[in-house]
């Protein structure tokens, strides 16, 4: 790894000028969830979806929806099944949720978008990216696509 | 005719519809009616050249037109038509 988190940032990919005025929301139970994914996948990218509903000033998460890394370098790339897909978005019609966004893991690396993400992204999904190391450290950071950049959106985690 | 399952990222180009009825007899007839239908969607959908944007992948029912006719498919009434943005990123 490189000495320091600004050494990965790369500025055409992050905007650190601005923030996400609409800020993601989730419980204590959701955020253990996505470290231990993190934790059981290292030293392997893993990936899934957050559902639940959006407000106006809130990206409310309350399931998570863990999918298969079908990419072929795994550690470090993550791609999602369009059937996987299909049935995230079928499921989430049935139960009346949003699909809010993406989540996936940074293995040694921060929770930085890098270009690869940045090229796939879309401006309505959250992406958190989950980093984790080999000790089993991990800080999740969440960001939105705009003005083809991403921009880092705040977490509130409840009890 | 099928129902077109329109995915989160693309339904702010049609009014927040998440199912759209098309009366096409194939896969390509009923994503052009829907472009039509949904005028902003439509270059979302396809590229200059009018074929569809590579990062869009569609499905009927469970299966990937590429493995069917591609847009030439026959689509019926009970068919679910959904478009699939390709979902990928990673750390390098």
């Amino acid at each position: 790894m490189k000495a320091t988190v600004e050494e990965y940032l790369d500025l055409s990919v992050v905007d650190i000028t601005k923030k996400e005025q609409v800020e993601l929301r989730y419980n204590e139970a959701i955020e253990a969830e996505l470290v231990q994914v993190a934790r059981n996948g290292y030293p392997y990218e893993i990936a899934g979806f957050l559902l639940g509903k959006k407000s106006e000033d809130a990206d409310l998460v309350s399931e998570v929806y863990p999918v298969e890394n079908v990419a072929k370098e795994q550690e470090r790339k993550f791609e999602i099944h369009g059937l996987d897909y299909l049935k995230v978005e079928a499921y989430a019609l049935e139960n009346k949720l949003d699909v809010i966004g993406i989540y996936h893991s940074h293995p040694d690396y921060p929770a930085i978008p890098s270009k690869h993400d940045l090229e796939f992204a879309q401006s309505v999904f959250a992406y958190a990216i989950v980093s984790v190391d080999g000790n089993g450290d991990t800080l999740i950071n969440s960001w939105k696509k705009s003005n083809k950049k991403f921009i880092q959106q705040s977490i509130l985690i409840r009890s | 005719m099928a129902t077109i399952i329109i995915p989160t990222p693309l339904r702010k180009f049609t009014d927040n519809k998440a199912k759209i009825i098309t009366s096409g007899k194939s896969v390509g007839e009923s994503i052009t009616q829907l472009g039509e239908l949904h005028p902003d969607l439509s270059k979302h959908l396809f590229k200059q050249c009018g074929t569809l944007q590579s990062f869009l992948k569609i499905y009927v029912g469970d299966r990937d037109i590429k493995s069917l006719k591609n847009e030439e498919t026959p689509v019926k009434d009970e068919d679910v038509i959904s478009i699939i943005p390709a979902i990928a990123g990673g750390k390098i």
